[in-house]
């Protein structure tokens, strides 16, 4: 055997006693949002702290000189993940390394095409895939081969234009901090619009036409503790929630787990717990504003009346059922492994080519 | 609820007001009490054909509403009391809340409810009542009304709410001498002392405004806005003293401005 064989069979054997030690390691990139929260970005670090508690060599990987990161809004413990800014330094990586790209990060995949390790995109939102790859590229030429996704519906869309991308779906779930109590709740109606123009265009036409319901007040939830936004949602009665590009909708399930009453303006794209021919009733949809002002005032007077119908909370019940912090584990390490596991596989087969060639000769 | 009586304190009488009185009283659940409070002697030809519901209490000695209420008050074992008018109703959702807030707030001395008001008349919808409390504007703390905020604001109702009665001797009752605004007085008597009053954001009553003879159109007749004005004054004066201290009767007289 050549000096050139041993040394990549040695190789190949350190690589795969990584896999087997748990020293190899997991890269997740992302998106520093400078302390906004995000359901996608919330997502990415649940499993990176999934993986990371069951004892894999877990690394976020950003580009940002000043990280502010996500333990204001999510929580101390994902601060403790490493973080580390790939512009300062240069990352080793290897073939036993795995690296998450989400899909917002064309250039990234571009980039980091000849790297060695497994590189896999996080799909949470076609539209960006949309907008950021260039005119003339696909995921192909990157060589992004597979995927996990948090909808079946995002994946869908993918694969009628990239058929060839594997695509693996990751449950979310819906933290445990989410929940309702037997509290009585108070009348106060949450707002979470992504665009803060919008909130005048619900508030103030609401009072101008029911001013009978001055009395309503309104709370805008932005830059809050997920603590902070789990007991608003729990408190408060009414939660409006509009994100007109939402992939998932997030807030929304977290305010109907939190059995606060739900108004949601149907979003631009097809919510994966929404894709029916018919719009589920665990929430009451609407299309604009001018509908919404009147279906505010008609479910305050059902609130405070307590005719809400009961469907909202049974249906609520089977949209979140399956969004377990159990189950998102149980998909993430099985798909981990499995990746792994197929990684390991690959290189013995190369190693085991390695030796045969030995012997033919 | 166990411990929870309905008062409903009556000065007139006739076939109509009994009839509106026993539908006030089929608006109670059948599992709570209800007492009527009269006037000591009253003829008792006068209650003919009332509820078979509702005990009687008539040891007051005036037929004001707030002498009414004392003398039922004072005369209660129960923990939890509310008043109920004669021409009102409770909601089908008051009873069900009223057990809901009490568990989870014990330490709060009056519950107060959303209220619809309608026009006796009419039967048309005028307004919410005592909503104000729920108001980011008027609420220093959403859904309490304290003595601070009762200074700028002062259009409550109090009939339908559910009231400690341990809290309510400890505050004392309603001041016969202040007539329009002995409710606001006590109020402000009441949150003064540090009393937590809480409006449960839901209707659990129906009150009913501009049936002739009420005490409000009464009042609406014979009080113009100069005097309504002293009253109020004359609230946020007496407030700070309990209704056992004896006061100058001509405090309470409103002496009209000269033209």
């Amino acid at each position: 055997m050549s000096e050139k064989d041993t040394k990549i069979l040695e190789n190949i054997q350190k690589e795969i006693s990584r896999i087997d030690k748990k020293e190899n390691k997991i890269y997740f990139f992302v998106l520093d949002t400078k302390g906004v929260p995000s359901g996608s970005l919330e997502y990415i670090y649940n499993l990176a702290l999934i993986l990371k508690n069951e004892g894999y060599d877990v690394t976020m990987l950003h580009t940002e000189e000043e990280f502010v990161g996500v333990g204001a809004w999510l929580g101390e413990e994902y601060t403790s993940l490493p973080h580390f800014n790939v512009n300062s330094e240069e990352i080793g990586t290897s073939p036993s390394d795995v690296l998450f790209i989400p899909e917002i990060f064309s250039q990234v995949m571009n980039q980091t095409k000849n790297l060695p390790c497994k590189r896999i995109a996080i799909l949470q939102n076609y539209d960006y895939v949309v907008e950021q790859m260039p005119y003339a590229a696909q995921w192909g030429d990157f060589s992004i081969m597979e995927a996990i996704t948090n909808s079946d519906y995002q994946a869908a869309e993918l694969n009628e234009s990239f058929p060839y991308v594997k695509i693996k779906k990751i449950r979310p779930s819906i933290s445990k901090i989410f929940g309702n109590t037997n509290a009585p709740k108070k009348m106060v109606v949450n707002v979470i619009c992504k665009d803060q123009s919008d909130i005048k265009k619900i508030v103030k036409p609401f009072y101008w036409k029911y001013p009978f319901f001055k009395w309503v007040s309104f709370k805008e939830l932005r830059n809050l503790s997920k603590e902070e936004f789990a007991k608003e949602l729990r408190e408060n009665a009414l939660t409006i929630v509009v994100d007109d590009t939402a992939s998932f909708m997030y807030s929304a399930l977290e305010a109907m787990k939190s059995g606060s009453i739900t108004m949601v303006k149907v979003p631009n794209t097809t919510l994966d717990w929404a894709n029916g021919e018919e719009l589920p009733n665990c929430c009451v949809w609407f299309n604009d504003y001018d509908t919404l002002h009147k279906q505010i005032a008609s479910v305050v007077r059902s609130w405070i009346t307590d005719k809400i119908p009961t469907v909202l909370e049974e249906e609520t019940k089977k949209v979140t059922e399956e969004m377990t912090e159990d189950n998102t584990k149980a998909d993430i390490l099985n798909y981990v492994g499995e990746v792994l596991a197929k990684r390991k596989k690959e290189m013995e087969e190369l190693a085991l080519q390695i030796k045969s060639k030995k012997e033919e000769e | 609820m166990e411990n929870l009586v309905v008062i409903i304190p009556m000065h007139e009488f006739g076939k109509e007001n009994i009839e509106l009185l026993n539908k006030a009283v089929d608006s109670v659940p059948s599992d709570v009490n209800v007492v009527l409070s009269v006037k000591k002697g009253v003829d008792g030809r006068k209650l003919k054909g009332i509820s078979d519901r509702l005990g009687v209490i008539s040891e007051s000695d005036g037929d004001s509403f707030a002498e009414l209420v004392n003398a039922a008050v004072d005369k209660i074992e129960e923990k939890w009391f509310s008043i109920l008018e004669f021409d009102d109703t409770y909601t089908n959702i008051w009873y069900n809340n009223a057990k809901k807030y009490v568990e989870f707030m014990p330490d709060t001395s009056v519950f107060m409810f959303l209220e619809d008001i309608t026009d006796f008349n009419s039967g048309k919808y005028v307004d919410f009542g005592n909503q104000a409390a729920w108001a980011s504007s008027f609420s220093n703390e959403l859904g309490y009304i304290d003595n601070e905020c009762l200074q700028n604001y002062f259009d409550f109702y109090l009939t339908g709410s559910i009231f400690n009665t341990v809290d309510w001797r400890t505050i004392g009752g309603l001041k016969p001498q202040i007539k329009v605004t002995f409710w606001y007085e006590w109020l402000l008597r009441a949150t003064n002392k540090g009393k937590k009053v809480f409006v449960i954001p839901k209707v659990g009553y129906n009150h009913s405004l501009g049936r002739k003879d009420s005490l409000t159109e009464v009042y609406k007749r014979e009080v113009d806005n100069d005097e309504t004005q002293w009253l109020f004054d004359l609230a946020k004066r007496e407030y700070f003293f309990d209704p056992s201290v004896e006061r100058d009767p001509s405090k309470f007289e409103y002496k009209k401005k000269e033209e």
